[in-house]
């Protein structure tokens, strides 16, 4: 009895202790993001210009999507086409690459990997795609085609639906060398090294069967963390968008389903509809995830 | 992309076509060229007036003796010398000699004097046409502080004792005064004042020996007969006596222990100088008393944080420099306060001062970088000729598959390129030699460009290939001009040590430097930055400037409006939105430059004042130019006045165009006939553009954004149905002059996107429209290009009386009292003080004193605008352009608005889309949003 009663005092202190301790995390956490969510879904259900009182509007917001917001389903698509090619390039291209780097010794690997971590590293570096790109014949684009001959007058490059898309996809892709790359890197240094032994008293051939039946497994959890992180990431693409081609693009034609928001939101005081918006682009989120996990399941099987 | 022939056939017929219209309503005059001659590409420009500058002129009297004497032109009684008064004196000269004329006067006005002089009725050399006599100016009381207990510099106003100054210049390229030559005879020498307003006294002509170098022998003999000098003076230096320049303001180092007065814990006022006291012959006098006469040695502890570069001083005591060696006292870089014990080889040198009181003058001089600044200019002038004949030729971008042979189209050309390569070598050995070191990004610059010059003549048949190059390499020159000769300098003490006197550290020792350090730190978490209490009636301002602003405002503040109205007014510097502040239930009464589009979206959400409510509302508005309130009235309201106003004016070098014969265009017709002679000869016009990228651009407002507002109140249409239901897009008036719009952009090919300002400077585009604001920029970092540009009104149109209307389109800001307040009695009283004429122009004039001409504000008050400094005929320009803006309206969902008409725009211009379908597709947009946002709010 006594020693009983002693181990659930002692469970309840350890407990409480283990609660005190996650407690600044929670708090910090549930103010600053579990209830921005909350509020967020209640907003969507909501008239609310910021300045006076949200009152409520039933469905109404959810309805405008469909019939009276002719920039949502271009920006939809602009996302969609986005994510489709940059999230999953991006994730392989992160991955071969931390493969690769990873074979080189430790000084050149430190090296290569600051390299390819540096745009994520420095922030606001995507302004040099702002000069290169620039519509004056002075920018380094239209210089360079324009001294070798190609072209004859400066291109405006971000406001040519021909061309403002596969740029921006391209400034996407330098950029997203972030999160997943270094955690790639950290996770293939992680594979248990004896398991290659084994593998290969096992009778794995190649480095592909190595890659497919080892190295692929054992990362299963990196590369969801990764995957997660670029979903995020390529869903979320709007900022530097912005910054590069304007908001409105021309046509619409690169706007996204953030730039989009914010510009509901923040330009035109619509809180209501711009918290309709990003629910679902939480939805968007959310199934892509979830299919996604469905994928990196299978590796090795 | 069409192809290249048949752009420039369409081109050359649109010319011919332009060229006889323009010809038959004889509005250019007939002078003008046919199209065979403007085809000649040896059309080059020439600068004859730079020809007779000062040192051509004063070559051709080198062997001429100078008498040592004075001749007073006039001594007297003070007299009035007012703008445009000349004043003619007749003199009689003995001897073939060489003069500096030099005037004792009196500002009675803030500008700086503007003479001409004449001799004979001629103007001798191309600088006697414009020499400047500065203001002086003194502190008009002790240091002010403010609500936390820090200082700040007291307010400058003009000084009230005559000061002597001889006709010199101020740009940097001549260091001695101006030598006048007159023949013995009978002479007239005339001054003209151009500028400013001022008393005299005395006017002379004047020949000083050069002073003799320091004679180190005679000096200790001489000292020896004084016995116990041992004094020293201390001069805190940020107790100036005059000063050349108001922007030459006593300020503060609080984070040092070397300077005094030093308090860790608030700001103190305690040195003189900085970025400001840079500029050619800007000067500082301090005056001190002697007790004891003798010979001083005169130390300084100061601070020259300019990397790669020495400043120099030239001393003066009771306005005679006493030898050679004090008219340039070098002071090198330090990183921190340095003292600096004024001496040769360790021997220091010595003064005389006699007992009583004496001025001690320093002032700015280039010393030998004046003659680095001459030749680099010449160079910089050669370089930018050259560029603009490269250009006529080439175009703006290179073909390369074509073979251009610019040294058989351009005359000399390889000798240009290889004597401005020579030229630039020199440079940069001088260079080196003054700085005693290798290397440095001065001198880099210059190789870089050299190597540049090397290539194209060493490569004459593929010259062309570096015209980009070379067009980098003449921008970083010209950028050298605006800093070579810049000699910053902080003087925090001075002193004169006598030469008996012991030696003195006035640096702080280790044990103080750390004691303050700590004092520091701790005190900063003392001290209460964001005081939020609100007083019974009293406002709080929130704005989110720059601090040098915020500081300005908040001294204004303090010294006026608290003391006049007995209001207790917090400036708070926040990094919140209003909206935030809405939400928090926690904001300010007043806010202050709103952006454009801000005060009728706030007030559709009913979060602003009506202002119409106070009784003298429309007598305030007087202040502005008419209608200037309407971008700000909504639902039968006005819920902002305006503090911040632009407009178009349109940006001429007048050189090129006079190099082609051309006259500065009046109307659209003009400027597109004016524009395709440019092209012609391969120069570009740059319309105004801003792309629209986020909120901030959003809220420019659509007059600001592009030329198209602009285009359409001079035809006499509106962009809104006056009831402001809908936009006036679709009408077909307003989609013609749409077309006319992008015509200029798709027909004529006018860059969409330019930096207007560096090919201004440089030449490729000599004709532009731009905001005005552009001329302070100009004038203040442009000095490459000074007298070869001016600004005038914008084109216009035409209209039925045959009368020009070239009105802009306005933007700015606008600043209003929110609903939060408790007292908008108090915050209009505030509204009026900070749009009134005096606050306006303070504000103006002390941000200008510590930014420099950039800190210039855009006022709105017509009467602030007036007063500010601007050149003779730029004002005039201003004028009769504020009272022609036309205002457009902001209306709820009037963002779209902009949007919608930079749709249509890009189509049409980049996707070759027809404009009336861009139109009236896009107009359709604007309108659907603009009656969703009515429904919401106003119906």
């Amino acid at each position: 009895m006594q020693k009983n009663k002693n181990r659930i005092n002692q469970g309840i202190s350890d407990t409480v202790a283990a609660y005190i301790l996650l407690a600044p995390f929670i708090i910090l956490f549930f103010v600053f993001t579990i209830l921005p969510v909350l509020s967020s879904f209640v907003l969507s259900f909501c008239s609310y210009d910021m300045i006076s009182a949200p009152s409520f509007s039933g469905l109404s917001n959810y309805l405008r999507m469909f019939n009276g917001d002719e920039v949502l389903p271009k920006a939809i698509v602009n996302t969609l086409k986005f994510s489709v090619v940059t999230g999953p390039v991006s994730f392989l291209l992160a991955f071969l690459l931390a493969w690769l780097i990873n074979e080189f010794g430790k000084g050149m690997r430190s090296f290569l990997s600051f390299l390819f971590y540096a745009p994520a590293l420095v922030g606001n570096a995507y302004f040099i795609w702002q000069i290169a790109f620039s519509g004056d014949s002075y920018g380094y684009v239209n210089n360079i085609l324009i001294s070798l001959g190609f072209i004859e007058e400066p291109i405006n490059w971000f406001k040519n639906v021909t061309y403002n898309m596969p740029i921006l996809i391209f400034v996407q892709l330098w950029l997203s060398m972030g999160v997943s790359f270094l955690a790639d890197i950290a996770g293939l240094q992680n594979v248990n090294s004896e398991l290659y032994e084994a593998g290969a008293i096992d009778g794995i051939r190649t480095r592909w069967h190595e890659l497919w039946y080892i190295t692929l497994p054992s990362m299963k959890d990196i590369l969801l963390f990764g995957a997660v992180m670029q979903i995020q990431a390529t869903f979320s693409i709007g900022a530097v968008i912005k910054v590069l081609a304007g908001y409105p693009s021309v046509n619409n034609s690169v706007d996204t389903i953030v730039s989009h928001l914010q510009d509901v939101g923040i330009i035109r005081y619509e809180m209501g509809y711009a918290a309709a918006i990003s629910v679902v682009l939480f939805l968007m989120m959310a199934v892509t995830r979830i299919v996604v996990g469905k994928i990196l399941n299978s590796l090795g099987k | 992309m069409l192809p290249i022939a048949k752009t420039k056939i369409v081109s050359f017929i649109m010319m011919i076509v332009l060229l006889i219209t323009a010809f038959s309503s004889t509005l250019i005059s007939a002078e003008t060229d046919t199209a065979e001659n403007q085809q000649n590409t040896d059309n080059i420009i020439s600068l004859s007036e730079y020809d007779n500058g000062y040192v051509d002129y004063i070559a051709k009297f080198d062997d001429i003796s100078r008498n040592v004497q004075e001749i007073l032109l006039y001594s007297g009684e003070e007299k009035n010398f007012a703008k445009n008064q000349r004043l003619d004196f007749d003199v009689s000269i003995n001897e073939d000699s060489l003069y500096q004329i030099s005037m004792e006067y009196l500002n009675t006005e803030k500008r700086n004097l503007d003479i001409t002089v004449y001799i004979d009725g001629d103007i001798p050399f191309f600088e006697a046409q414009s020499i400047t006599f500065p203001s002086y100016w003194k502190d008009s009381g002790d240091k002010r502080v403010d609500s936390n207990g820090n200082e700040f510099a007291p307010e400058q106003v003009l000084a009230d004792e005559y000061n002597t100054v001889e006709c010199r210049d101020y740009t940097g390229q001549i260091a001695a005064p101006y030598l006048f030559y007159l023949s013995k005879g009978e002479h007239r020498v005339s001054l003209v004042l151009n500028d400013g307003e001022c008393k005299f006294k005395r006017i002379m002509l004047k020949n000083e020996e050069n002073p003799d170098p320091y004679n180190s022998e005679a000096i200790e003999k001489d000292a020896d007969s004084y016995k116990d000098v041992n004094n020293v003076i201390e001069i805190e230096a940020e107790d100036a006596f005059v000063k050349s320049s108001s922007a030459l303001i006593p300020k503060s180092d609080d984070g040092s222990a070397d300077v005094s007065p030093s308090s860790p814990t608030n700001a103190k006022i305690n040195y003189i100088g900085g970025s400001n006291w840079s500029g050619q012959n800007d000067e500082i006098r301090w005056k001190f008393n002697v007790e004891t006469a003798g010979y001083y040695n005169i130390a300084f502890l100061y601070r020259q944080t300019q990397l790669n570069s020495v400043s120099y001083r030239h001393l003066k005591i009771d306005g005679k420099t006493p030898f050679a060696e004090a008219e340039k006292i070098k002071f090198k870089y330090t990183v921190s306060w340095n003292y600096l014990k004024w001496s040769e080889n360790d021997t220091p040198y010595l003064i005389f001062l006699s007992e009583g009181e004496h001025t001690l003058s320093l002032s700015v001089t280039a010393g030998e970088y004046t003659e680095i600044y001459r030749q680099l200019k010449e160079l910089s002038n050669d370089l930018g000729d050259l560029y603009i004949d490269m250009t006529m030729v080439i175009g703006e971008t290179v073909d390369v598959s074509r073979s251009y042979e610019l040294f058989n189209q351009i005359p000399d050309f390889n000798e240009r390129l290889k004597s401005a390569a020579d030229g630039l070598e020199g440079v940069a050995a001088e260079l080196e030699r003054l700085q005693e070191k290798k290397g440095g990004s001065n001198v880099s610059t210059i190789r870089n460009a050299v190597e540049i010059l090397e290539k194209m003549y060493n490569n004459p048949y593929s010259a062309h290939k570096y015209k980009s190059a070379y067009y980098s390499s003449y921008t970083n020159i010209s950028a050298l001009l605006g800093t070579i000769t810049s000699m910053p300098l902080d003087i925090d003490r001075i002193f004169f040590i006598g030469r008996d006197a012991v030696n003195i550290s006035p640096k702080a020792s280790l044990i103080e430097k750390i004691g303050f350090g700590v004092t520091r730190f701790i005190s900063s978490f003392a001290g209460d930055y964001a005081k939020t209490e609100k007083e019974e009636n009293g406002i709080q301002i929130w704005v989110n400037w720059g601090r040098d602003q915020t500081q300005v405002l908040d001294s204004l503040i303090q010294s006026d409006f608290v003391e006049k109205e007995k209001v207790f007014v917090t400036v708070k510097l926040v990094n919140a939105s209003f909206i935030q502040a809405i939400l928090s239930g926690n904001g300010p009464d007043v806010l202050l430059q709103m952006s454009r589009t801000e005060p009728v979206n706030l007030a559709m959400r009913k979060a602003l004042v009506n202002l119409e409510q106070f009784d003298d509302f429309d007598e305030v508005i007087t202040r502005f130019q008419d209608g200037a309130t309407i971008p700000f009235e909504y639902n039968g309201g006005t819920y902002a006045i305006p503090d911040s106003s632009s407009f178009f004016v349109m940006f001429v070098r007048t050189d090129i165009l006079e190099g082609l014969d051309l006259q500065i265009p009046k109307t659209w017709q003009e400027f597109i006939y004016v524009m395709t002679i440019l092209q012609h000869n391969n120069l570009q016009v740059s319309l105004p553009y801003i792309q629209i990228a986020d909120s901030s651009t959003v809220n420019v407002g659509v007059g600001g954004l592009s030329l198209y507002p602009t285009m359409l109140v001079q035809n006499g249409l509106s962009l809104y149905k006056d009831d402001h239901t809908a936009t006036n897009l679709t009408k077909e008036a307003q989609i013609q002059v749409f077309e006319e719009w992008t015509d200029m952009y798709t027909k004529y090919k006018v860059p969409k996107t330019m930096d207007f300002y560096n090919r201004f400077r440089i030449g490729s585009a000599p004709l532009g429209i731009a905001v005005y604001t552009l001329y302070t920029q100009l004038k203040a970092a442009a000095p490459e290009i000074e007298g070869r540009w001016t600004a005038v009104p914008i084109p216009g149109v035409v209209g039925e009386d045959g009368k020009i209307n070239n009105s802009s389109a306005g933007s700015g800001s606008g600043c209003s009292i929110t609903k939060l307040s408790k007292n908008p009695e108090n915050a209009w009283k505030f509204l009026k003080w900070w749009t009134s004429a005096s606050v306006q122009l303070k504000y103006s004039e002390s941000l200008e004193s510590i930014l420099g001409p950039l800190g210039r504000v855009a006022s709105s008050n017509i009467e602030a605008l007036n007063n500010m400094i601007w050149d003779n005929d730029f004002i005039e320009v201003l004028n009769s352009e504020i009272n022609k803006v036309t205002q457009i309206p902001e209306i709820p969902g009037g963002y779209y608005t902009a949007r919608c008409i930079d749709q249509a725009f890009w189509n049409v211009v980049e996707q070759n889309k027809i404009p009336t379908d861009m139109m009236l597709e896009w107009g359709a947009v604007a309108d659907g949003e603009i009656s969703r946002k009515r429904q919401e709010y106003v119906e």
